[in-house]
């Protein structure tokens, strides 16, 4: 046996000690070819059948809600259906107009709008996840405001709004509002939600954050952002008298019978059915019915009411 | 090859040292700041593509692609190590793109992510350089929209890892310029402090005690204490620490010197703030050494000295004694022994002697030896025991041995013993000669008084008797009577002359006396008469015979006394040999008379001058002629003695001094050198 001498071991022992602690690992490196080149091209297929989602919330929060839907359509209608996410419910209105939107899923007010300018057809609404098939506006400020206790209260504040277009977001509180005689002229300031997305969302958060006294938004928002604020800062001044609920409305033009597909595909969900169920409540609601343009007289009423304008 | 030095070895030690701890911290520092640094920079790929899928979410689905391209170009700009990014849409379809051209279609497929992984790390080699590449998955609701994918050059992190071993490098080698300045600076400070130690060795080394290597301190016990002793030696000294002084004044100090201070020391609170720096506490402790060794040295010189002249005393004492002296193992072997005692048991060399002859040799008689054993072995010594030893010619001496052993006093065993031997055989000679004489001398006192007494009626006796014959006929009866009567009156008389001779009451008449011819006389008248009867009678006269004062016809009856009693010593055959001699150094004639007859038995040698003593058978002799013979040489102030061994022969000698004062019989003394103390 060869005997090592032992300046020889301890100097073999501190390299060895070196190189374990001093020498990095090795990493696997793919090696790629970086000069074999494509461009881009994301081009549609021309023939899907566009869906859309009036945006009242953020597009992931509308994807999130429908995604689930548009498979099930495409499931049971075998057609090429594709969700479009308009930024902002005037573009969601002029996508209709310019017939980028086949299936249009909106509030009764917008929907009023597109039929009023577009001739929109209603074919189905949605029973509310309230079991409601209508739905209703809510007039929030903060729980600890110091003005603000009463609805008159809010005569003189800051309100912000979803949008104009807006049904439960400033259509249904500002007739609500009008009922009991405030009028747009009583409040220091109305605004809108900043787009594009999340509308609904971004109403409730600059109340929270104090921005303005009083905000205006649908009924079933504040769940919605249950997980980003502490929701009892926020009170619920009043609600607005109920309204139909939302729409499913189908551009003038669109082939009947792939209208009457969807329509049935639609109408044949039931909440009792689990895999219907889950669609069901992703997307927030319990049911779908149909409708036609007649149920949406109460909205139209409002309007008048209110003096809007459905041309501008 | 010089060898390397302490300083050297201090010095490069802590270089060693701190290089092989910059190294073992160094490196796995390296390894972990590294790791640490790939794991942030993999962290903050992720991030950036987390982030970056986050924000498409929205343009993804409204396929925003301005916006898509705009965040992209926004994560290049936020960070300069992006080498691309780009989006993909659910189908893997190119949404977006950071690269200026077309896009590489290898790297669309390098690394995926899925619902199951919706992050992914993969590295890749471009060839030119490698890229970390970061997949983030795009998902709503657990449905993949898309997939956003970036790339970080690792160039980016190698060059900060490199700068970072730079760093550690430099500061490492700092370290070890730092430690070895400061190493050399400390072994400057240390070899210079051993080579002062050193220097003081080889001084001590050289007989010179007179050093001093510690520094000069400036904060003593003094300031401590606050003390104002001055009286105190350690007091304002500098040099030395008051443990190492003795003699201080302190009150817990303890008395004695540095054994007997230093464990009380150790708990002064002086010591404990004073005392740390090894090198300075052992130059303090080598300077106190040399102090205190060169004061044993002196107590030592002083010792020795004071030994040399106690060994030179009793050397003297030994070598000079007279008497033996000598010392014997516990086996009684002789160890040593002075002159005297060789000389009087006639060794001429210690080699002779020493491990030889053992002490139970030195005695004559074995029953001494016991004795002697005995009261050492129960007392440790022995007094004035008078013993016979023998020399190593066979004589014995009477002598006195006093002798003490050496006990051991923890065992209390005997490892030797030293002794003392008188040769007493000359004075016990004297002492017998002086009874001898005494009781001669009483003898012939009272045979003079007696002898005195008797002659004047003898002389009467004689007269009247002599007178009577003159009136008496011869052949009558009345005349033979008075023959009879005057014949044994003069026997009467001639012992009573025998008497007063023996006893120095006779006349002498001293005139100049030549020995070897009275000797000669007489043994012409006697020589043939021998013949006849078988003795042959011989002579060997001296020729340097001095002549000496003496009474002749009385020292020829002295010399007839002496041959005749050789003649009746022999019976039948023998030889008679006279022989003188002259014994310049006591200045005496010696006479010899040696006969090979039966010899004296030891048991009556000591009478043989006695008066009246003879061995003949009765009216053979009157047993006055030794005694006579006695009594005239020590008329002449000599003497007479006898060696005789039975059935061989005797020799008688006579020893009869050369001058003589007229008036006294007594040897002239030598007068010699006084003792003056």
């Amino acid at each position: 046996m060869i005997r090592v001498p032992r300046k020889l071991r301890l100097l073999l022992f501190l390299i060895l000690l070196l190189m374990v602690t001093g020498c990095p690992d090795d990493e696997t490196a793919l090696k790629i070819d970086m000069n074999q080149r494509e461009t881009v091209d994301i081009k549609d297929d021309g023939n899907a059948v566009t869906y859309a989602y009036l945006p009242q919330y953020s597009h992931t929060v509308a994807y999130d809600r429908h995604h689930l839907l548009i498979e099930y359509l495409k499931k049971q209608t075998g057609l090429a259906i594709k969700q479009v996410f308009p930024d902002t419910f005037n573009e969601h209105i002029r996508m209709v107009g310019q017939g980028k939107i086949d299936i249009s899923f909106c509030n009764p007010y917008v929907y009023v709008i597109l039929a009023h300018r577009y001739g929109e057809k209603a074919f189905a609404q949605v029973v509310e996840s309230s079991g409601q098939k209508r739905f209703r506006g809510q007039i929030i400020c903060r729980t600890d405001h110091p003005t603000i206790k009463t609805l008159m209260d809010c005569k003189g504040k800051r309100v912000i709004a979803v949008d104009l277009t807006s049904a439960g977001g400033y259509l249904y509180p500002m007739g609500h509002f009008y009922q009991h005689g405030i009028r747009m002229d009583d409040f220091a300031e109305i605004s809108f939600s900043p787009g594009p997305g999340g509308k609904q969302e971004k109403v409730v958060l600059a109340v929270y954050a104090g921005q303005y006294d009083v905000g205006l938004i649908r009924e079933g928002t504040l769940n919605v952002v249950a997980d980003k604020i502490d929701l009892s800062q926020i009170r619920i001044l009043a609600y607005s008298n109920w309204y139909p609920g939302w729409i499913y409305s189908a551009r003038p033009d669109l082939n009947p019978e792939i209208l009457y597909q969807i329509k049935e595909a639609l109408i044949r969900m039931d909440y009792d059915n689990p895999d219907h169920r889950q669609i069901l409540d992703k997307a927030d609601f319990t049911g779908i019915i149909p409708t036609d343009d007649t149920e949406m007289a109460s909205v139209r009423e409002l309007l008048d009411t209110l003096g809007i304008n459905l041309d501008r | 090859m010089m060898k390397l030095g302490f300083r050297g070895k201090v010095f490069l030690g802590i270089i060693v040292i701190v290089l092989i701890n910059s190294l073992f911290i160094t490196l796995p520092v390296r390894r972990i700041v590294q790791d640490a640094l790939s794991l942030e920079y993999q962290n903050r790929g992720l991030s950036i593509a987390m982030n970056l899928a986050s924000r498409s979410q929205e343009p993804i689905l409204s396929t925003d692609l301005l916006l898509l391209k705009d965040l992209i170009d926004n994560s290049i700009r936020s960070s300069g190590d992006i080498a691309y990014a780009f989006i993909l849409d659910e189908t893997d379809r190119i949404l977006s793109h950071s690269f200026k051209d077309s896009f590489p279609t290898a790297l669309k497929t390098a690394n995926r992510a899925s619902l199951q992984s919706p992050t992914r790390i993969q590295l890749l080699n471009t060839g030119k350089e490698y890229i970390y590449d970061f997949a983030a998955l795009v998902e709503i609701g657990g449905q993949k929209l898309g997939c956003v994918r970036i790339g970080l050059s690792k160039t980016q992190i190698d060059r900060t890892i490199h700068d970072l071993l730079m760093t550690i490098l430099l500061l490492s080698g700092c370290s070890v310029a730092v430690a070895g300045a400061i190493g050399a600076g400390f072994a400057n400070q240390v070899t210079y402090r051993i080579k002062c130690l050193h220097k003081a060795s080889e001084e001590v080394l050289t007989g010179n005690l007179d050093i001093q290597t510690s520094f000069r301190k400036t904060r003593g016990c003094w300031s401590i204490t606050q003390c104002r002793n001055t009286e105190c030696p350690a007091f304002g000294n500098q040099l030395t620490r008051c443990w190492y002084i003795e003699g201080t004044k302190c009150a817990h100090c303890k008395e004695g010197g540095y054994a007997n201070k230093i464990i009380g020391c150790r708990e002064c609170d002086v010591y404990r703030r004073l005392s740390g720096d090894e090198i300075q506490e052992l130059a303090e402790s080598f300077d106190a050494m040399s102090k205190s060794l060169r004061i044993h040295i002196r107590k030592l010189r002083e010792s020795r000295k004071a030994i040399e002249i106690s060994e030179e005393k009793y050397r003297r004492i030994f070598d000079g004694s007279m008497d033996m002296v000598f010392v014997v193992d516990s086996d009684g072997r002789f160890l040593d022994m002075n002159q005297a005692g060789m000389d009087l048991m006639g060794y001429d060399a210690k080699s002779d002697f020493m491990n030889q002859m053992s002490f139970s040799q030195l005695f004559s008689n074995p029953e001494d030896y016991e004795a002697v054993k005995n009261d050492l072995n129960t007392k440790y010594f022995v007094k004035d025991r008078e013993i016979l030893i023998r020399t190593r010619l066979g004589d014995d001496r009477v002598s006195l041995l006093s002798c003490t052993c050496q006990v051991d006093s923890i065992g209390g065993a005997i490892k030797g013993c030293e002794g003392i031997i008188k040769d007493i055989t000359e004075r016990r000679n004297m002492e017998q000669q002086l009874l001898q004489a005494d009781k001669l001398a009483s003898l012939g006192q009272l045979s003079a008084g007696v002898a005195h007494e008797i002659n004047n009626p003898l002389g009467l006796i004689l007269g009247y008797t002599q007178l009577l014959l003159r009136e008496e006929p011869p052949g009558t009866q009345p005349y033979e009577d008075l023959k009879t009567i005057e014949k044994n009156t003069r026997n009467c008389k001639t012992i009573v002359e025998a008497l007063l001779n023996f006893a120095r009451k006779t006349e002498t008449k001293k005139v100049t006396v030549d020995i070897n011819a009275a000797i000669g006389q007489i043994v012409t008248v006697l020589q043939r008469q021998f013949e006849v009867a078988g003795i042959h009678l011989t002579t060997s006269l001296a020729t340097n015979i001095p002549l000496i004062k003496g009474d002749t016809e009385k020292l020829k009856q002295v010399f007839m006394n002496l041959i005749m009693n050789a003649r009746q010593s022999i019976e039948g055959k023998g030889d008679i040999h006279v022989f003188t001699e002259y014994d310049a150094v006591t200045n005496q004639v010696v006479i010899n008379v040696e006969d090979t007859g039966s010899g004296i038995p030891e048991h009556i040698r000591h009478k043989i001058f006695d008066p009246f003593f003879t061995t003949k058978p009765t009216g053979q002799g009157t047993g006055l002629g030794l005694s006579v013979s006695y009594g005239i040489v020590k008329e002449h102030g000599g003497n007479i003695s006898v060696q005789s061994e039975l059935e061989k022969g005797s020799v008688f000698s006579v020893t009869i001094p050369v001058l003589l004062s007229e008036a006294s019989s007594e040897i002239i003394p030598v007068k010699k050198p006084a003792l003056t103390f």
